[in-house]
Parts: C-alpha cells; sequence; structure tokens
C-alpha cells in the first residue's frame, strides 16, 4: 500500500499547473466561479473544451485511441485536483462523460469516426433523454417509443429534465423499440437529432431562477438506423454502463475540498459582528473542519475505486456509493456557505449570468450572491443520476446483498 | 390545560384561509414580478380584514391580539405561503411604532413600514453602528432592508452617541437612496443609504427594539411551523399519488419511515411554537431557532421527496423552503440562537 506521486507523478503535476496557469484566462475562472447551476453555461465551457482538446487533455475518461490523454489513474487524479484548485470551468459531461464512452465501448466503426471527432472539437452538444414525467427512479418502465420505418426511427413521446436540451444539437435517448418485451429488454439506446420539427424543448425554470433542464417532446422526430446504439433492446445494458460513469469513476473529492479551502478564505474577510472575523467563529469553523475530514475521507475512497479501474476491475456498484456520499458533502457545503455570508447569503438574484458585464450587481460580495442560488441547485445533487434513495437500493442490494 | 383556539382564533385562521386560497403558484409568481414584489391592492385587503390591526395595542386603534392571536395569523400566513409582508411590514412595525402618530396609517395599510436595522458587517447584531445620527441628521448605509423595494416607511435604528435610537424616515425624504435586491423569498429587500436625511426625535432605542424583535421572533416561528406544515401536507399527498415501480411512491418502507420523520418534525415544533407562545419566560430567539431548524429540515426532505418536481419553481414546495431559509436568519440564525440560549442557561 502506498500513496506517494512518483517522481514523474509529480513532474506531471508541475506541467500542469503550469498550463493551468497560462490558459485559464480571468475570464474562464470568473464563468467557472460566478455559475450557480449544476452545469456550466456553453459560452464558458466552449473555450475551455477547445484549449483542452487543442492540448490533447479533453477526453481524460476515452481509451487513448479515441483520443483520450492515456494517463494512469495517479495523472488522471492529479489532473482534476488541479483543475479544481485552479478554479477551472466544470466540462460538459454528457458528451464526454456520458455518451462519449459508450460510443467507445458499443459503438460501430463508422460512429466512432463520425460522433467522437465531433464532441471532442465541441461541434456537437449532447444531452441525456432518460428520465420521463412517468419514469424518474423507475427508469425502465419509459414509454417513449421508437419504431422501425425503413430506414428510420420515427419517435413518439416526452423526456423531461433534459439538461442543457436548449443548447444541444443531439439528444442520446432511451426508448422503447419493442412494447411487447419485458419492461428492461424493450429499450433502446437511440442517438436522435435535435434540429428537426419533431423535437420541441420548453424551459423548466429551477427555484433558484435558473433555466438548466427542460421538457423534451417528440412528435413523429426521426432519426437514421444508423444511430442506433449497440442493438435493439441492448438499451437497459448501456444505459446501465452510462449510469456508473455517470455515478463515479471521476474525482469529485478534490473539487469539494478546494471549495472548503475558498469558503476558509472568505471567512477569514466576513466580519463575525462581535470582534474580528468568521474564522474564529467556533460553530461555522467546527462545521468546516468537520466537512473537511469528510472529504479527506471521501477522496481516499475515490482513489480506492481508481486504483480498482487502473487495475482493469470494473467500476461496479462502488459508484453509487461515491454519488451518494459526495452529494451529500456537496450539499452540507452549500449550506455552510450561505450560513457563513448571514444576511448577504440570502440575496437570490433572478437575472442570469452571474459573471461578465451584464451580472447583477451584488450585495456584498460576489460569492455572497451565488450562495443562495447554488445552494437551492445543489438539492439537485440527491435526486439526479439516480436519487439518494435509490443509490441506498442499489448499495443494500448490490454489494450488502440484501 | 387547553390547546384549542377560540372563537375569535378560529375566525382568524378562517380568514387568512379565504384570503390565501384564490392564489396558486402561477399568481403568486405573478404577484412577485409586481411592482415592489407583492400586490398593494392585496395589501389593503389584508388590513381591512383587520389582519395588520390585530398587531397594534387598542390604545392605538388596533385590535389588542394576543401573542396567542397574531401566532395564529402568522401561522396561516405560513401556511399559504402568503407573498404579502405581513412580518415584516404589518406586525413588526405595529410593535415598534406604538405610541406614534405613524401607527393609524400603518394598521389602515395606507403606509408600508418597514425596520431597516442591518449594516454590513454587523452579522446579526441589533446594535446600529456605522449608521448614525448627529445634529438631526441621519447618514450610512442599511442592508437586508425586508419589503424595502415597496416600503413607504423606514424605521432606522441609528447610532447616537454610542446608543441605539430608533427613527422614522419617509422614504420619499431627502438624502434617501433606495436600491432593491431581490431575496430568497423572491421579495425586494433593498440596501438603504442616507446622505444627512433630516430626522426628528428618536421613538425609542434599544428596549424598543429588542422587545419589538422578540415578539416578532415568535411571529417567525410561527410562520416557520406554518410553512413546513404546508410542505408536510403537500408531501404526504404526493407521495400517496406519485407512482413508480408500480405503485404509489407511499408504499415504499423508505419513505414511510421518511413521512414519519417529519411528522414528527412538525409536531415537535408546533409544540414548541405553543411553548414559546403560552409561557411567560420564553426565549424568544432560542425557540425561533430550533423551529428554525427544523423547518428548514422539512423543507429540504419535501424537495427530495418530490424528485425532479421538487427543484422547479413550480410547486409550492421549492418556494415554502426559501421563505422558510429567509426566516430562519432573519435576527439570527439556528447556531446563534442555540448558542445564545446556551449562553443564557
Ligand atoms: C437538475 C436536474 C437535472 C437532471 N438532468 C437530467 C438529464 O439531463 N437527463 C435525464 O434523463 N434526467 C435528468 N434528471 C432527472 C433525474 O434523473 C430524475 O429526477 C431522478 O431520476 C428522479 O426521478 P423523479 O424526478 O421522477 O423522482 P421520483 O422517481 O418520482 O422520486 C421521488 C422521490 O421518491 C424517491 N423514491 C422513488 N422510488 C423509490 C423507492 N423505490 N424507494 C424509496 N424511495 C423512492 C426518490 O428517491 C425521490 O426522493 C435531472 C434532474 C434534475 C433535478
Amino acid at each position: 500500500m502506498d500513496m506517494s506521486f512518483s517522481a514523474e507523478d509529480l513532474a506531471f503535476r508541475e506541467e500542469v499547473r503550469d498550463f493551468l496557469e497560462a490558459k485559464l484566462s480571468p475570464r474562464l475562472r470568473e464563468g467557472a466561479a460566478c455559475t450557480p447551476s449544476v452545469f456550466v453555461e456553453p459560452d464558458i465551457t466552449r473555450d475551455w473544451q477547445s484549449i483542452l482538446n487543442e492540448k490533447g487533455w479533453l477526453a481524460t475518461m476515452w481509451p487513448q485511441e479515441y483520443g483520450g490523454p492515456g494517463w494512469t489513474a495517479t495523472q488522471k487524479y492529479i489532473f482534476e485536483k488541479e483543475c479544481a484548485i485552479a478554479g477551472a470551468p466544470a466540462l460538459p459531461v454528457l458528451g464526454l462523460k456520458l455518451v462519449g464512452p459508450v460510443i467507445c465501448k458499443f459503438g460501430t466503426p463508422a460512429q466512432k469516426a463520425h460522433f467522437l471527432p465531433r464532441i471532442l472539437s465541441g461541434e456537437d452538444y449532447w444531452c441525456q433523454g432518460y428520465s420521463e414525467p412517468g419514469a424518474g427512479s423507475d427508469l425502465a418502465s419509459l414509454k417513449t417509443k421508437a419504431e422501425r420505418k425503413g430506414d428510420k426511427y420515427v419517435v413518439n413521446g416526452s423526456k423531461i429534465w433534459t439538461t442543457h436540451a436548449h443548447h444541444a444539437n443531439w439528444i442520446f435517448a432511451l426508448v422503447r423499440t419493442n412494447p411487447e418485451a419485458k419492461k428492461q429488454e424493450g429499450i433502446s439506446f437511440l442517438l436522435i437529432p435535435m434540429d428537426q420539427p419533431g423535437i420541441s424543448v420548453t424551459p423548466i425554470v429551477t427555484m433558484a431562477n435558473d433555466h438548466e433542464v427542460n421538457a423534451t417532446f417528440f412528435d413523429n422526430a426521426e432519426s437514421r438506423v444508423e444511430n442506433l446504439i449497440g442493438e435493439e433492446g441492448q438499451g437497459w445494458t448501456i444505459a446501465k454502463y452510462l449510469l456508473e460513469n455517470e455515478r463515479g469513476g471521476s474525482c469529485a473529492a478534490p473539487a469539494l475540498l478546494a471549495e472548503l479551502d475558498r469558503i476558509e478564505a472568505w471567512a477569514k474577510e466576513e466580519p463575525s459582528g462581535v470582534n474580528g472575523a468568521m474564522d474564529h467563529d467556533p460553530i461555522l469553523m467546527q462545521r468546516l473542519a468537520r466537512l473537511r475530514m469528510e472529504a479527506q475521507a471521501f477522496e481516499i475512497t475515490e482513489l480506492r475505486i481508481l486504483a480498482e479501474l487502473a487495475k482493469g476491475r470494473p467500476a461496479g456498484p462502488q459508484t453509487s456509493l461515491i454519488k451518494l456520499v459526495s452529494a451529500n458533502i456537496r450539499q452540507s457545503i452549500d449550506e455552510l456557505t450561505v450560513d457563513l455570508f448571514a444576511y448577504d447569503g440570502l440575496q437570490l438574484p433572478t437575472s442570469r449570468p452571474l459573471y461578465g458585464n451584464e451580472a447583477p450587481e451584488p450585495v456584498g460580495s460576489r460569492e455572497a450572491q451565488l450562495a443562495l442560488p447554488t445552494y437551492l441547485n445543489g438539492r439537485a445533487w440527491t435526486i439526479f443520476g439516480g436519487s439518494d434513495e435509490v443509490q441506498k437500493t442499489i448499495i443494500a442490494k448490490q454489494v450488502l446483498g440484501l | 390545560m387547553n390547546f384549542d383556539l377560540d372563537e375569535n382564533q378560529t375566525l382568524f385562521r378562517d380568514s387568512v384561509e379565504r384570503f390565501c386560497a384564490p392564489v396558486d403558484v402561477a399568481t403568486r409568481t405573478k404577484m412577485r414580478r409586481m411592482d415592489g414584489g407583492f400586490d398593494r391592492a392585496r395589501w389593503s385587503e389584508l388590513a381591512d380584514l383587520g389582519l395588520i390591526g390585530i398587531a397594534a395595542d387598542e390604545s392605538d386603534g388596533g385590535l389588542g391580539g394576543s401573542i396567542l392571536d397574531n401566532s395564529v395569523v402568522a401561522q396561516s400566513l405560513g401556511a399559504g405561503l402568503a407573498v404579502e409582508p405581513w412580518l415584516e411590514c404589518g406586525f413588526l412595525p405595529a410593535r415598534l411604532l406604538t405610541g406614534t402618530s405613524y401607527i393609524a396609517d400603518v394598521i389602515s395599510g395606507e403606509c408600508l413600514a418597514t425596520l431597516a436595522f442591518a449594516e454590513r458587517g454587523g452579522r446579526y447584531t441589533l446594535d446600529a453602528r456605522a449608521v448614525s445620527v448627529r445634529n438631526g441628521k441621519l447618514n450610512g448605509e442599511k442592508t437586508f432592508v425586508l419589503a424595502g423595494g415597496a416600503a413607504d416607511l423606514f424605521i432606522v435604528s441609528a447610532n447616537v452617541d454610542g446608543a441605539t435610537k430608533l427613527f422614522v424616515v419617509p422614504r420619499s425624504a431627502v438624502g434617501v437612496d433606495v436600491r432593491p435586491y431581490p431575496v430568497a423569498d423572491g421579495s425586494l429587500a433593498a440596501v438603504v443609504t442616507f446622505r444627512d436625511a433630516a430626522v426628528s426625535d428618536p421613538i425609542g432605542g434599544m428596549e424598543r427594539l429588542q422587545s419589538a424583535v422578540d415578539e416578532t421572533r415568535i411571529m417567525m416561528a410561527a410562520e416557520m411551523v406554518g410553512c413546513a406544515q404546508r410542505l408536510f401536507k403537500e408531501t404526504l399527498a404526493y407521495v400517496k399519488t406519485r407512482e413508480q415501480f408500480g405503485q404509489p411512491l407511499g408504499r415504499f418502507q423508505v419513505i414511510q419511515h421518511r413521512m414519519v420523520d417529519i411528522y414528527s418534525k412538525c409536531e415537535a415544533i408546533q409544540s414548541a411554537l405553543y411553548r414559546a407562545v403560552l409561557q411567560s419566560n420564553t426565549n424568544a430567539e432560542a425557540a425561533k431557532a430550533y423551529i428554525a431548524e427544523e423547518a428548514i429540515w422539512v423543507g429540504q426532505q419535501a424537495v427530495q421527496l418530490h424528485g425532479g418536481m421538487g427543484m422547479t419553481d413550480e410547486l409550492a414546495i421549492g418556494h415554502g423552503l426559501k421563505r422558510i431559509l429567509l426566516l430562519s436568519k432573519l435576527f439570527g440564525d439556528p447556531a446563534s440562537g442555540i448558542a445564545q440560549f446556551a449562553k443564557a442557561a
């Protein structure tokens, strides 16, 4: 057992630091820091994505032959950690982290050749069509159907909570291709172009005043048969593979720890109202310290899983634990931030974006202005990608054998 | 021993329920977009129902309602998720302005008055520091002035030779600058700056402020209890109807147990409220802090159990949570309130 970095790892870390220092412009840093929603808007991520793509550091989840950087698990972790410390914008995961790896694993050579480079270049922007009004936690009960007609599928139904569907030109969707088959077996994984008359997208505004998710309707929408991933009926297997990637296989802890460091810095600036600053407030600082212990331990849990993956063992249901733990730490961090800023932490701006020239003037600091919308949007961490309750059921069944 | 509402209290509750009933979430959202963040005509209606007067003493032309009477109004407004700033511009000013010439217009709904107390860097303290009065001139900046976007009259705490005094300043006075900004519950608070604004004699000092704030803490607690119970009811109805895996969510044991926890918290905070209202040696700050902490948890669970729907601004759920969050921090947050209780005990 050993947790130390080799000389090469340390050199790599220097390289990453220098790169971030040189390439992360103030605009990108501001865009990342001043995003209260879960996803960062494409006006910010596009630029960062193309910088990383040029360097070959974009598709960290992909095998090298398709454009991945060919890093070891340690390198991947170092990269994520340094990005978190530097405050780099989170990349759009839907293409890079979700559908990309699926295409790498299940796609035909033609699909790989067509889609993968377009994800890297940013030419295609993806959204995820899994959930439906009647199929949330019980995803397998989805009803949106795709009927094969000649060389096309004709799609009817509706998806909901489609993040960034209003930005996307492609959606990867779970559709029912065989209504007779058993629940899971009738499902297929279909890629559908968004820019067509049969698809309409309507916004759903969150309680934080952000427009991130949508309802997406399919009314005789079409997609060519070559856009089916895998085979008809294989959708559920593919969906589960994707969800495991969505839930784990990444490095969430570095961002959590970096956020705690930022809170500590802000606490030094925040007057306690009595004397001195909030970094001397015993209650707040105890909460901070406690969260740091949790996040530090969680970081090791993540590294343990990364090490497993590096040995070629599958991510498996432990990824549910990653999703569960990180979501809860994140929400506690958001609560701490709101509490740090007292009254200023209660402002809730209605306009967006909160960066750039159009941003409304904050009351107090910009960090204070972001605290509450971040907290409110952050309630979704324990809901999307499989809720806490669903993750616990998975762990109970598949890990604990209950 | 009797915990039933009396005849008048029942009337007040019913009257608030009737007042809130026609406002669905969509209407509520429209009201929030109005000038000032709510509908002034509805404010007058509230006044006409005697629901502002209930907070004022009979000697001031009010109904002289008891703390319990008022808490019934506050709790019912909480359950109704009312956008009207009854607490901020009704109850609190009625308590602060007692015995002054301003009170009549506050009771009638003509004048919307609000307390400007918070200062940058002061955290939750009630002491006035940077905002001061010298030679009849008021100077300095107040923040988090609730309903500041709509208010006609500011009751301003200001430092006079080291002591906190309360002054009354019309919004229209020379030297008053109001910068509204939206806060958690969708209302418009404001940063209010005074530059040599003329003031006359103070209407009182820290004692008046402290006692009005303490009474208001009870009303905040009551409103949070109302909000939490509303969210509980809606969530209970939701888990009975929303089906996943071929059955209502409420059939899953995890959900059943969670609902019981929520129910148990709601009962506990109702009791804590009654205790605070009915006992003379009440620590209002501590009661409010405890109730706030539990109400926040109830609000978070209500969101969680609604899944994606709970995240939207289309349901009452998020609006309830946001109002609870705002109240949980006004005049001190759960941590500061419970710490104060520990010290006092
Ligand atoms: C911000 C946000 C972004 C999202 N982005 C996307 C996206 O891009 N694409 C996409 O397809 N989906 C997306 N989702 C949808 C998300 O995956 C679903 O919201 C989630 O799966 C829960 O489904 P639901 O909302 O229908 O809640 P429900 O399934 O109705 O669940 C409601 C509550 O009941 C609980 N529950 C359900 N079943 C059980 C059970 N058997 N036992 C115990 N408890 C149970 C849940 O945990 C939850 O607390 C997003 C959601 C949010 C909030």
